[in-house]
Protein backbone atom coordinates (compact mmCIF):
# COMPACT_ATOMS: atom_id res chain seq x y z
CA UNK A 1 0.00 0.00 0.00
CA UNK A 2 2.63 2.24 0.98
CA UNK A 3 4.41 1.57 -2.28
CA UNK A 4 1.32 2.14 -4.64
CA UNK A 5 0.97 5.35 -2.69
CA UNK A 6 4.66 6.56 -3.69
CA UNK A 7 4.15 5.79 -7.08
CA UNK A 8 0.77 7.42 -7.66
CA UNK A 9 1.90 10.32 -5.94
CA UNK A 10 4.96 10.69 -8.04
CA UNK A 11 2.20 10.40 -11.17
CA UNK A 12 0.21 13.40 -9.85
CA UNK A 13 3.28 15.14 -9.33
CA UNK A 14 3.23 15.37 -12.88
CA UNK A 15 -0.22 16.04 -13.05
CA UNK A 16 0.56 19.06 -11.49
CA UNK A 17 3.59 19.82 -14.16
CA UNK A 18 1.04 19.82 -16.65
CA UNK A 19 -1.23 21.41 -14.93
CA UNK A 20 1.60 24.47 -15.21
CA UNK A 21 2.17 23.87 -18.86
CA UNK A 22 -1.57 24.81 -19.46
CA UNK A 23 -1.50 28.08 -16.96
CA UNK A 24 2.16 29.15 -18.62
CA UNK A 25 0.21 28.31 -22.00
CA UNK A 26 -2.56 31.12 -21.02
CA UNK A 27 -0.18 33.71 -19.48
CA UNK A 28 -0.27 33.13 -15.91
CA UNK A 29 3.24 31.89 -13.95
CA UNK A 30 2.32 31.12 -10.36
CA UNK A 31 5.10 30.49 -7.92
CA UNK A 32 5.68 26.83 -7.08
CA UNK A 33 4.91 27.84 -3.18
CA UNK A 34 1.58 29.66 -4.20
CA UNK A 35 -0.27 26.34 -2.78
CA UNK A 36 -3.48 27.49 -3.56
CA UNK A 37 -2.31 27.89 -7.46
CA UNK A 38 0.11 25.02 -7.49
CA UNK A 39 -2.19 22.60 -5.64
CA UNK A 40 -5.58 23.96 -6.54
CA UNK A 41 -5.70 25.52 -10.28
CA UNK A 42 -2.49 23.82 -11.14
CA UNK A 43 -3.56 20.38 -10.19
CA UNK A 44 -7.17 20.66 -11.62
CA UNK A 45 -6.01 22.09 -14.67
CA UNK A 46 -3.50 19.07 -14.85
CA UNK A 47 -6.51 16.49 -14.88
CA UNK A 48 -8.27 18.30 -16.64
CA UNK A 49 -5.41 18.27 -19.86
CA UNK A 50 -4.72 14.58 -18.80
CA UNK A 51 -8.42 13.21 -19.35
CA UNK A 52 -9.25 15.51 -21.74
CA UNK A 53 -6.65 14.71 -24.11
CA UNK A 54 -6.05 11.27 -22.52
CA UNK A 55 -9.87 10.48 -24.05
CA UNK A 56 -8.40 11.64 -27.41
CA UNK A 57 -5.52 9.57 -27.29
CA UNK A 58 -7.81 6.21 -26.50
CA UNK A 59 -9.53 7.02 -29.43
CA UNK A 60 -6.46 6.98 -31.18
CA UNK A 61 -5.76 3.39 -30.19
CA UNK A 62 -3.48 4.40 -27.59
CA UNK A 63 -3.95 2.02 -24.66
CA UNK A 64 -2.38 4.88 -21.54
CA UNK A 65 0.53 2.59 -20.14
CA UNK A 66 2.14 4.68 -17.36
CA UNK A 67 4.74 6.07 -19.53
CA UNK A 68 2.50 7.01 -21.87
CA UNK A 69 1.39 8.81 -18.80
CA UNK A 70 3.63 10.43 -17.68
CA UNK A 71 4.49 11.33 -21.39
CA UNK A 72 1.35 12.99 -21.96
CA UNK A 73 2.54 15.31 -18.75
CA UNK A 74 5.73 15.89 -20.17
CA UNK A 75 4.12 17.09 -23.36
CA UNK A 76 1.50 19.27 -21.93
CA UNK A 77 3.67 21.36 -19.44
CA UNK A 78 6.70 21.35 -22.51
CA UNK A 79 3.60 22.87 -24.73
CA UNK A 80 3.12 25.62 -21.80
CA UNK A 81 6.76 26.63 -22.21
CA UNK A 82 6.64 27.68 -25.79
CA UNK A 83 4.59 30.55 -24.66
CA UNK A 84 7.73 32.97 -23.53
CA UNK A 85 6.06 36.28 -23.53
CA UNK A 86 3.26 38.30 -21.41
CA UNK A 87 3.36 35.44 -18.66
CA UNK A 88 2.45 37.31 -15.62
CA UNK A 89 2.21 35.99 -11.80
CA UNK A 90 -1.29 35.95 -10.43
CA UNK A 91 -2.62 38.37 -8.07
CA UNK A 92 -1.65 38.25 -4.51
CA UNK A 93 -3.93 37.48 -1.54
CA UNK A 94 -5.62 39.82 0.66
CA UNK A 95 -4.01 40.33 4.03
CA UNK A 96 -6.01 38.26 6.37
CA UNK A 97 -4.83 38.26 9.77
CA UNK A 98 -6.13 35.73 12.17
CA UNK A 99 -8.51 34.14 9.56
CA UNK A 100 -5.14 31.73 8.91
CA UNK A 101 -7.15 29.68 11.39
CA UNK A 102 -9.97 28.73 8.69
CA UNK A 103 -7.01 27.25 6.16
CA UNK A 104 -5.58 25.11 8.77
CA UNK A 105 -9.08 23.88 9.57
CA UNK A 106 -9.51 22.90 5.84
CA UNK A 107 -5.99 21.80 5.66
CA UNK A 108 -6.83 18.81 8.88
CA UNK A 109 -10.39 18.42 7.17
CA UNK A 110 -8.91 17.37 3.60
CA UNK A 111 -5.96 15.36 5.54
CA UNK A 112 -8.67 13.13 7.49
CA UNK A 113 -11.02 12.96 4.18
CA UNK A 114 -7.49 11.92 1.66
CA UNK A 115 -7.21 8.99 4.68
CA UNK A 116 -11.01 7.82 4.34
CA UNK A 117 -10.86 8.28 0.53
CA UNK A 118 -7.43 6.29 0.37
CA UNK A 119 -9.44 3.60 2.69
CA UNK A 120 -12.20 3.07 0.49
CA UNK A 121 -12.92 0.30 -1.67
CA UNK A 122 -14.92 0.57 -4.80
CA UNK A 123 -18.04 -0.48 -3.29
CA UNK A 124 -21.05 1.63 -5.00
CA UNK A 125 -23.01 0.43 -7.91
CA UNK A 126 -22.02 3.57 -10.05
CA UNK A 127 -18.18 3.28 -9.63
CA UNK A 128 -17.69 -0.25 -11.04
CA UNK A 129 -20.89 -0.59 -13.22
CA UNK A 130 -19.91 2.37 -15.01
CA UNK A 131 -16.82 4.31 -14.57
CA UNK A 132 -14.28 1.21 -12.96
CA UNK A 133 -15.28 -1.51 -15.67
CA UNK A 134 -14.32 0.90 -18.47
CA UNK A 135 -10.76 1.51 -16.84
CA UNK A 136 -10.73 -1.86 -15.80
CA UNK A 137 -11.22 -2.74 -19.44
CA UNK A 138 -8.76 -0.49 -21.18
CA UNK A 139 -6.19 -1.96 -18.84
CA UNK A 140 -7.04 -5.83 -19.86
CA UNK A 141 -8.07 -5.28 -23.16
CA UNK A 142 -5.16 -2.85 -23.88
CA UNK A 143 -6.74 0.13 -24.81
CA UNK A 144 -10.39 0.94 -26.32
CA UNK A 145 -12.29 -2.40 -27.11
CA UNK A 146 -15.56 -1.83 -29.42
CA UNK A 147 -16.40 -5.33 -28.78
CA UNK A 148 -16.33 -5.26 -25.24
CA UNK A 149 -18.13 -1.67 -24.93
CA UNK A 150 -21.25 -2.65 -27.61
CA UNK A 151 -21.80 -6.19 -25.58
CA UNK A 152 -23.66 -6.52 -22.60
CA UNK A 153 -20.82 -6.25 -20.06
CA UNK A 154 -21.42 -2.58 -19.02
CA UNK A 155 -23.77 -0.02 -18.87
CA UNK A 156 -23.86 3.85 -20.11
CA UNK A 157 -20.93 2.71 -22.16
CA UNK A 158 -21.22 5.87 -24.32
CA UNK A 159 -19.99 7.84 -21.08
CA UNK A 160 -17.02 9.94 -21.97
CA UNK A 161 -13.88 8.72 -20.44
CA UNK A 162 -12.37 11.88 -18.45
CA UNK A 163 -12.98 9.28 -15.03
CA UNK A 164 -11.29 6.44 -16.85
CA UNK A 165 -8.87 8.03 -17.86
CA UNK A 166 -7.89 9.72 -14.62
CA UNK A 167 -8.58 6.06 -12.57
CA UNK A 168 -5.84 4.70 -14.80
CA UNK A 169 -3.45 6.55 -13.52
CA UNK A 170 -3.79 4.49 -9.90
CA UNK A 171 -4.31 1.40 -12.12
CA UNK A 172 -1.41 2.02 -14.26
CA UNK A 173 0.94 3.06 -11.77
CA UNK A 174 -0.19 1.11 -8.71
CA UNK A 175 -1.08 -2.19 -11.01
CA UNK A 176 -4.65 -4.18 -10.69
CA UNK A 177 -6.75 -4.42 -8.92
CA UNK A 178 -5.85 -1.25 -7.42
CA UNK A 179 -7.87 0.13 -3.99
CA UNK A 180 -6.79 3.38 -4.85
CA UNK A 181 -9.30 4.62 -7.50
CA UNK A 182 -11.00 6.60 -4.56
CA UNK A 183 -8.24 8.34 -3.57
CA UNK A 184 -7.10 9.31 -7.14
CA UNK A 185 -11.37 10.83 -8.06
CA UNK A 186 -11.17 12.31 -4.42
CA UNK A 187 -8.04 14.35 -4.73
CA UNK A 188 -9.82 16.49 -7.54
CA UNK A 189 -12.59 17.49 -4.87
CA UNK A 190 -9.77 17.80 -2.40
CA UNK A 191 -7.93 20.38 -4.63
CA UNK A 192 -11.50 22.21 -5.70
CA UNK A 193 -11.37 24.64 -2.31
CA UNK A 194 -7.50 25.47 -2.74
CA UNK A 195 -8.77 26.40 -6.65
CA UNK A 196 -11.64 28.73 -5.40
CA UNK A 197 -9.21 30.34 -3.10
CA UNK A 198 -6.37 31.10 -5.97
CA UNK A 199 -9.72 32.21 -8.33
CA UNK A 200 -11.30 34.96 -6.46
CA UNK A 201 -8.76 35.75 -3.43
CA UNK A 202 -8.04 39.63 -5.26
CA UNK A 203 -11.79 39.94 -5.40
CA UNK A 204 -13.26 38.34 -2.03
CA UNK A 205 -12.26 38.66 1.55
CA UNK A 206 -10.07 36.18 2.70
CA UNK A 207 -12.38 35.32 5.45
CA UNK A 208 -15.42 35.13 3.06
CA UNK A 209 -13.34 33.15 0.77
CA UNK A 210 -11.81 30.48 3.57
CA UNK A 211 -14.95 30.15 4.86
CA UNK A 212 -16.72 29.07 1.59
CA UNK A 213 -13.41 26.79 1.09
CA UNK A 214 -14.08 25.03 4.83
CA UNK A 215 -18.10 24.80 4.22
CA UNK A 216 -17.10 22.85 0.85
CA UNK A 217 -14.49 20.37 2.59
CA UNK A 218 -16.97 20.06 5.76
CA UNK A 219 -20.14 19.53 3.46
CA UNK A 220 -21.34 15.57 4.55
CA UNK A 221 -22.96 15.30 1.15
CA UNK A 222 -20.04 16.12 -0.92
CA UNK A 223 -17.68 13.83 1.51
CA UNK A 224 -19.40 10.99 0.75
CA UNK A 225 -20.37 11.38 -2.87
CA UNK A 226 -16.30 12.16 -3.28
CA UNK A 227 -15.55 8.82 -1.45
CA UNK A 228 -17.90 6.99 -3.68
CA UNK A 229 -15.46 7.12 -6.63
CA UNK A 230 -18.43 8.26 -8.82
CA UNK A 231 -18.10 11.32 -11.79
CA UNK A 232 -20.87 13.91 -9.95
CA UNK A 233 -18.64 15.91 -7.87
CA UNK A 234 -15.79 15.50 -10.92
CA UNK A 235 -17.89 17.15 -12.89
CA UNK A 236 -19.50 20.08 -9.96
CA UNK A 237 -15.97 20.73 -9.50
CA UNK A 238 -14.52 21.47 -13.25
CA UNK A 239 -18.22 23.56 -13.91
CA UNK A 240 -17.48 25.29 -10.72
CA UNK A 241 -14.18 26.50 -12.17
CA UNK A 242 -15.39 26.87 -15.32
CA UNK A 243 -18.00 29.30 -14.11
CA UNK A 244 -16.02 31.49 -11.63
CA UNK A 245 -13.63 31.89 -14.42
CA UNK A 246 -15.91 32.70 -16.64
CA UNK A 247 -17.10 35.70 -14.37
CA UNK A 248 -13.61 37.15 -14.03
CA UNK A 249 -13.16 37.10 -17.32
CA UNK A 250 -16.78 38.90 -17.90
CA UNK A 251 -15.90 41.43 -15.11
CA UNK A 252 -12.13 42.65 -15.78
CA UNK A 253 -11.99 40.97 -19.29
CA UNK A 254 -8.65 39.26 -18.52
CA UNK A 255 -8.17 36.62 -21.47
CA UNK A 256 -6.57 33.91 -19.33
CA UNK A 257 -9.26 33.62 -17.69
CA UNK A 258 -11.46 32.95 -20.12
CA UNK A 259 -9.27 30.09 -21.58
CA UNK A 260 -8.65 28.57 -18.22
CA UNK A 261 -12.55 28.50 -17.94
CA UNK A 262 -12.31 26.92 -21.48
CA UNK A 263 -10.29 23.94 -19.89
CA UNK A 264 -12.23 23.47 -17.20
CA UNK A 265 -15.28 23.40 -19.40
CA UNK A 266 -13.78 20.88 -21.64
CA UNK A 267 -13.27 18.90 -18.63
CA UNK A 268 -16.59 18.98 -17.69
CA UNK A 269 -17.97 17.84 -20.99
CA UNK A 270 -15.43 15.17 -20.93
CA UNK A 271 -16.57 14.01 -17.61
CA UNK A 272 -20.51 13.39 -18.10
CA UNK A 273 -22.92 14.06 -20.36
CA UNK A 274 -24.62 16.09 -18.59
CA UNK A 275 -21.55 18.38 -18.47
CA UNK A 276 -22.79 19.25 -22.43
CA UNK A 277 -25.68 20.56 -21.00
CA UNK A 278 -24.36 22.60 -18.00
CA UNK A 279 -21.81 24.27 -20.36
CA UNK A 280 -23.90 25.18 -22.97
CA UNK A 281 -25.59 26.79 -20.14
CA UNK A 282 -23.09 28.43 -18.95
CA UNK A 283 -21.55 30.01 -22.09
CA UNK A 284 -25.07 31.78 -23.07
CA UNK A 285 -25.13 33.22 -19.57
CA UNK A 286 -21.34 34.10 -20.34
CA UNK A 287 -22.28 36.04 -23.93
CA UNK A 288 -25.11 37.60 -21.95
CA UNK A 289 -23.54 38.83 -19.37
CA UNK A 290 -20.55 40.29 -22.32
CA UNK A 291 -22.78 41.67 -24.58
CA UNK A 292 -24.16 43.62 -21.77
CA UNK A 293 -20.83 45.09 -20.58
CA UNK A 294 -20.18 45.41 -24.35
CA UNK A 295 -17.61 43.09 -24.57
CA UNK A 296 -16.25 41.62 -27.62
CA UNK A 297 -17.42 37.87 -27.52
CA UNK A 298 -14.98 36.98 -30.63
CA UNK A 299 -12.92 34.69 -28.27
CA UNK A 300 -15.48 33.36 -26.32
CA UNK A 301 -16.92 31.98 -29.54
CA UNK A 302 -13.35 30.44 -30.65
CA UNK A 303 -13.67 29.07 -27.00
CA UNK A 304 -16.61 27.53 -27.36
CA UNK A 305 -15.81 26.30 -30.44
CA UNK A 306 -12.39 24.56 -28.84
CA UNK A 307 -14.08 22.86 -26.18
CA UNK A 308 -16.92 21.49 -28.46
CA UNK A 309 -14.00 20.15 -30.69
CA UNK A 310 -12.64 18.63 -27.62
CA UNK A 311 -15.31 16.49 -27.29
CA UNK A 312 -15.37 15.05 -30.96
CA UNK A 313 -13.12 12.53 -31.22
CA UNK A 314 -15.08 9.71 -28.80
CA UNK A 315 -18.08 11.43 -29.89
CA UNK A 316 -17.45 10.64 -33.17
CA UNK A 317 -15.37 6.82 -32.39
CA UNK A 318 -18.44 5.76 -29.55
CA UNK A 319 -21.44 6.52 -32.85
CA UNK A 320 -19.09 4.90 -35.07
CA UNK A 321 -18.79 1.44 -33.39
CA UNK A 322 -22.67 2.03 -32.33
CA UNK A 323 -21.94 2.09 -28.90
CA UNK A 324 -24.90 2.98 -26.63
CA UNK A 325 -25.90 2.92 -23.38
CA UNK A 326 -28.52 0.15 -21.44
CA UNK A 327 -30.61 2.79 -20.65
CA UNK A 328 -31.55 4.03 -24.24
CA UNK A 329 -31.38 0.69 -25.37
CA UNK A 330 -34.30 -0.36 -23.31
CA UNK A 331 -36.34 2.42 -25.10
CA UNK A 332 -35.77 5.03 -22.00
CA UNK A 333 -38.62 6.44 -20.06
CA UNK A 334 -41.87 6.31 -21.62
CA UNK A 335 -43.92 9.65 -21.01
CA UNK A 336 -46.75 7.38 -18.73
CA UNK A 337 -43.52 6.16 -16.12
CA UNK A 338 -42.48 9.35 -15.61
CA UNK A 339 -44.01 10.11 -12.74
CA UNK A 340 -42.66 6.85 -11.34
CA UNK A 341 -39.14 7.52 -12.56
CA UNK A 342 -39.01 10.70 -10.69
CA UNK A 343 -40.60 9.91 -7.43
CA UNK A 344 -38.04 7.08 -7.09
CA UNK A 345 -39.14 3.73 -8.52
CA UNK A 346 -41.70 2.44 -6.00
CA UNK A 347 -42.51 -0.80 -7.67
CA UNK A 348 -38.66 -1.66 -7.14
CA UNK A 349 -38.29 -2.00 -3.35
CA UNK A 350 -36.30 -4.96 -2.15
CA UNK A 351 -37.45 -8.12 -0.67
CA UNK A 352 -34.96 -7.76 2.00
CA UNK A 353 -33.15 -4.46 3.15
CA UNK A 354 -29.38 -4.41 1.91
CA UNK A 355 -26.50 -6.18 4.09
CA UNK A 356 -23.56 -3.49 5.72
CA UNK A 357 -20.91 -5.68 3.70
CA UNK A 358 -18.38 -5.58 6.73
CA UNK A 359 -21.02 -7.29 8.70
CA UNK A 360 -20.08 -10.91 9.47
CA UNK A 361 -21.07 -13.08 5.95
CA UNK A 362 -23.00 -16.16 5.48
CA UNK A 363 -24.21 -15.53 9.18
CA UNK A 364 -27.93 -16.79 7.96
CA UNK B 1 -18.47 6.02 2.76
CA UNK B 2 -19.01 2.71 3.49
CA UNK B 3 -19.57 2.95 7.28
CA UNK B 4 -20.40 6.10 8.04
CA UNK B 5 -21.87 6.18 11.39
CA UNK B 6 -25.95 5.84 11.75
CA UNK B 7 -26.19 7.08 14.74
CA UNK B 8 -24.30 9.92 16.89
CA UNK B 9 -23.94 7.73 19.91
CA UNK B 10 -22.35 9.02 22.74
CA UNK B 11 -18.79 10.37 21.37
CA UNK B 12 -20.93 12.20 18.57
CA UNK B 13 -23.40 13.61 20.91
CA UNK B 14 -19.98 15.48 22.44
CA UNK B 15 -18.74 16.30 19.08
CA UNK B 16 -21.72 17.95 18.62
CA UNK B 17 -21.76 19.81 22.34
CA UNK B 18 -18.35 20.73 21.13
CA UNK B 19 -19.33 22.43 18.15
CA UNK B 20 -22.34 24.15 19.67
CA UNK B 21 -19.67 25.37 21.81
CA UNK B 22 -17.68 26.36 18.92
CA UNK B 23 -20.29 27.90 17.16
CA UNK B 24 -21.56 30.30 20.21
CA UNK B 25 -17.71 31.15 20.48
CA UNK B 26 -17.97 32.32 17.05
CA UNK B 27 -20.66 34.86 17.42
CA UNK B 28 -19.60 36.28 20.92
CA UNK B 29 -15.80 36.46 20.56
CA UNK B 30 -15.26 37.01 16.74
CA UNK B 31 -17.96 39.07 15.67
CA UNK B 32 -16.69 42.17 15.83
CA UNK B 33 -12.83 40.68 14.43
CA UNK B 34 -15.22 39.74 11.74
CA UNK B 35 -17.00 42.94 10.41
CA UNK B 36 -13.50 44.11 11.22
CA UNK B 37 -11.64 41.66 8.37
CA UNK B 38 -15.23 42.86 6.27
CA UNK B 39 -14.47 46.57 7.20
CA UNK B 40 -18.26 46.88 7.77
CA UNK B 41 -19.32 48.05 11.10
CA UNK B 42 -20.68 44.99 13.02
CA UNK B 43 -24.69 45.60 12.59
CA UNK B 44 -24.54 45.37 9.30
CA UNK B 45 -26.11 42.65 7.00
CA UNK B 46 -23.07 41.41 5.70
CA UNK B 47 -21.05 40.40 8.68
CA UNK B 48 -24.39 39.16 10.38
CA UNK B 49 -24.90 36.56 7.89
CA UNK B 50 -20.51 35.86 7.36
CA UNK B 51 -20.64 35.54 11.41
CA UNK B 52 -24.04 33.16 10.95
CA UNK B 53 -22.18 31.41 8.31
CA UNK B 54 -19.11 30.90 10.05
CA UNK B 55 -20.62 29.27 13.54
CA UNK B 56 -22.91 26.96 11.78
CA UNK B 57 -19.61 26.16 10.12
CA UNK B 58 -17.50 25.85 13.24
CA UNK B 59 -20.48 23.75 14.67
CA UNK B 60 -21.11 21.31 12.38
CA UNK B 61 -17.44 20.35 11.91
CA UNK B 62 -16.31 18.26 15.06
CA UNK B 63 -19.44 16.25 13.96
CA UNK B 64 -18.71 15.57 10.95
CA UNK B 65 -15.24 14.82 10.68
CA UNK B 66 -15.89 12.69 13.36
CA UNK B 67 -18.40 10.72 11.21
CA UNK B 68 -15.42 10.25 8.54
CA UNK B 69 -12.78 9.35 11.26
CA UNK B 70 -14.92 6.57 12.52
CA UNK B 71 -15.70 5.25 8.83
CA UNK B 72 -11.85 5.51 8.59
CA UNK B 73 -12.12 3.22 11.80
CA UNK B 74 -14.48 0.61 10.58
CA UNK B 75 -13.04 0.72 6.75
CA UNK B 76 -9.28 0.60 6.70
CA UNK B 77 -9.12 -3.06 8.45
CA UNK B 78 -10.57 -4.38 5.21
CA UNK B 79 -8.15 -6.68 3.74
CA UNK B 80 -6.97 -6.20 -0.08
CA UNK B 81 -8.63 -9.30 -0.81
CA UNK B 82 -11.76 -8.31 0.64
CA UNK B 83 -12.09 -5.11 -1.21
CA UNK B 84 -11.71 -6.46 -4.41
CA UNK B 85 -15.55 -7.83 -4.01
CA UNK B 86 -16.77 -5.44 -1.00
CA UNK B 87 -19.42 -4.10 -4.17
CA UNK B 88 -20.66 -7.16 -4.97
CA UNK B 89 -21.59 -7.56 -1.56
CA UNK B 90 -23.41 -4.51 -1.69
CA UNK B 91 -25.83 -6.34 -3.90
CA UNK B 92 -25.98 -9.35 -1.86
CA UNK B 93 -24.03 -11.23 -4.81
CA UNK B 94 -21.15 -13.89 -2.86
CA UNK B 95 -18.21 -12.46 -4.34
CA UNK B 96 -16.09 -15.39 -3.62
CA UNK B 97 -18.80 -17.35 -5.38
CA UNK B 98 -17.78 -14.80 -7.97
CA UNK B 99 -13.93 -15.32 -7.75
CA UNK B 100 -14.08 -18.98 -8.18
CA UNK B 101 -16.22 -18.58 -11.59
CA UNK B 102 -13.42 -16.09 -12.76
CA UNK B 103 -11.27 -19.15 -12.72
CA UNK B 104 -13.27 -21.72 -14.20
CA UNK B 105 -13.90 -18.96 -17.72
CA UNK B 106 -10.93 -19.22 -20.04
CA UNK B 107 -9.79 -15.50 -20.71
CA UNK B 108 -10.63 -14.94 -23.83
CA UNK B 109 -14.52 -16.86 -23.69
CA UNK B 110 -17.64 -14.90 -24.28
CA UNK B 111 -20.71 -16.03 -21.46
CA UNK B 112 -24.45 -15.02 -20.55
CA UNK B 113 -25.92 -14.56 -17.14
CA UNK B 114 -28.97 -15.84 -16.19
CA UNK B 115 -30.70 -15.40 -12.79
CA UNK B 116 -34.00 -17.12 -11.08
CA UNK B 117 -36.79 -15.16 -11.09
CA UNK B 118 -37.38 -15.22 -7.40
CA UNK B 119 -33.92 -14.26 -6.53
CA UNK B 120 -33.85 -11.17 -4.11
CA UNK B 121 -34.15 -7.65 -6.48
CA UNK B 122 -30.51 -6.42 -5.84
CA UNK B 123 -29.44 -9.57 -7.40
CA UNK B 124 -31.17 -9.53 -10.34
CA UNK B 125 -30.48 -5.82 -10.95
CA UNK B 126 -26.78 -6.19 -9.79
CA UNK B 127 -25.81 -9.50 -11.32
CA UNK B 128 -25.02 -8.54 -14.76
CA UNK B 129 -23.41 -5.93 -14.29
CA UNK B 130 -20.84 -7.04 -11.35
CA UNK B 131 -19.82 -9.78 -13.54
CA UNK B 132 -19.29 -7.61 -16.38
CA UNK B 133 -16.89 -5.82 -14.01
CA UNK B 134 -15.38 -8.84 -11.93
CA UNK B 135 -14.94 -11.17 -15.01
CA UNK B 136 -13.18 -8.66 -17.30
CA UNK B 137 -11.45 -9.86 -19.61
CA UNK B 138 -14.44 -12.05 -20.39
CA UNK B 139 -17.05 -10.63 -22.44
CA UNK B 140 -20.68 -10.84 -21.32
CA UNK B 141 -23.40 -11.56 -24.21
CA UNK B 142 -27.00 -10.46 -23.95
CA UNK B 143 -28.67 -13.93 -25.71
CA UNK B 144 -27.30 -17.11 -24.33
CA UNK B 145 -27.64 -18.95 -27.32
CA UNK B 146 -24.62 -17.35 -28.93
CA UNK B 147 -22.30 -17.60 -25.44
CA UNK B 148 -19.61 -20.07 -24.85
CA UNK B 149 -20.48 -19.98 -21.22
CA UNK B 150 -23.50 -19.73 -18.91
CA UNK B 151 -23.63 -18.52 -15.61
CA UNK B 152 -27.09 -19.40 -13.98
CA UNK B 153 -28.04 -18.08 -10.47
CA UNK B 154 -30.69 -19.69 -8.30
CA UNK B 155 -31.45 -22.54 -10.59
CA UNK B 156 -30.02 -24.82 -13.09
CA UNK B 157 -29.70 -23.45 -16.56
CA UNK B 158 -32.46 -25.99 -17.74
CA UNK B 159 -34.85 -24.65 -15.00
CA UNK B 160 -34.22 -21.07 -16.37
CA UNK B 161 -34.78 -22.26 -20.44
CA UNK B 162 -31.50 -22.25 -21.14
CA UNK B 163 -29.61 -25.14 -23.31
CA UNK B 164 -26.55 -25.99 -21.13
CA UNK B 165 -24.05 -28.88 -20.86
CA UNK B 166 -22.31 -30.03 -17.84
CA UNK B 167 -23.59 -27.76 -15.55
CA UNK B 168 -21.41 -27.46 -12.29
CA UNK B 169 -22.32 -26.22 -8.60
CA UNK B 170 -20.10 -24.09 -8.03
CA UNK B 171 -21.80 -22.86 -4.63
CA UNK B 172 -24.09 -21.39 -2.31
CA UNK B 173 -25.15 -17.69 -2.27
CA UNK B 174 -23.76 -16.95 1.30
CA UNK B 175 -25.60 -13.76 1.44
CA UNK B 176 -29.13 -14.35 0.09
CA UNK B 177 -30.69 -17.59 0.78
CA UNK B 178 -28.08 -19.54 -0.05
CA UNK B 179 -29.45 -20.20 -3.50
CA UNK B 180 -26.94 -22.64 -5.73
CA UNK B 181 -24.97 -21.02 -8.46
CA UNK B 182 -24.09 -23.21 -11.84
CA UNK B 183 -21.61 -22.93 -14.42
CA UNK B 184 -22.46 -24.95 -17.37
CA UNK B 185 -20.89 -24.39 -21.05
CA UNK B 186 -23.04 -23.69 -24.04
CA UNK B 187 -23.72 -26.73 -26.09
CA UNK B 188 -21.25 -26.54 -29.32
Amino acid sequence: MTRDLAVVAVANVFIVGAGFGVLRATGIRPALTDLTWTLGVGYLLGVAAVGAVGSALLVAGLALSWWQILLLCACVFAAGLLRRDGNRPPPGARRSGWVWALPAVALLAGAILAVDFAAQPLWTDDAWSIWAVKAHSIVELDGLNAAFLSSASLISADYPLLVPVLELVPLRFAGLPSELIPLQLGLAFLALPAALVALMRDRVPALTLWLVALAIVLAPTLQVQAASAVADVTLATFFALAGVAGWRWVEAGESAMLWLGGCFAAAAVATKFEGRAFVALLFLALVAAAMRRGRSVRNLVWVALAVTASALPWQLWSRAHGIGNAYSEAGGVRAAELPDTVVGFPGRRSRSPARSPTRPRGSR
Amino acid sequence: MLNLPSQPGTAGLVMLVVGAFAGVFVIVVLRGRIAHQLGAPSSEARPLLVTAALALTAAAAPYTLWRVTEDIRETAPITAAHARYVGAETKLVDGELVERIVELIPENATYAVAVAPGAYVEIRESLAQWLGYALLPRRQLRVAAVAEWIVAWGAPPATLGIRAVRPTLVGRNRLSEFEPVYLAEAPS
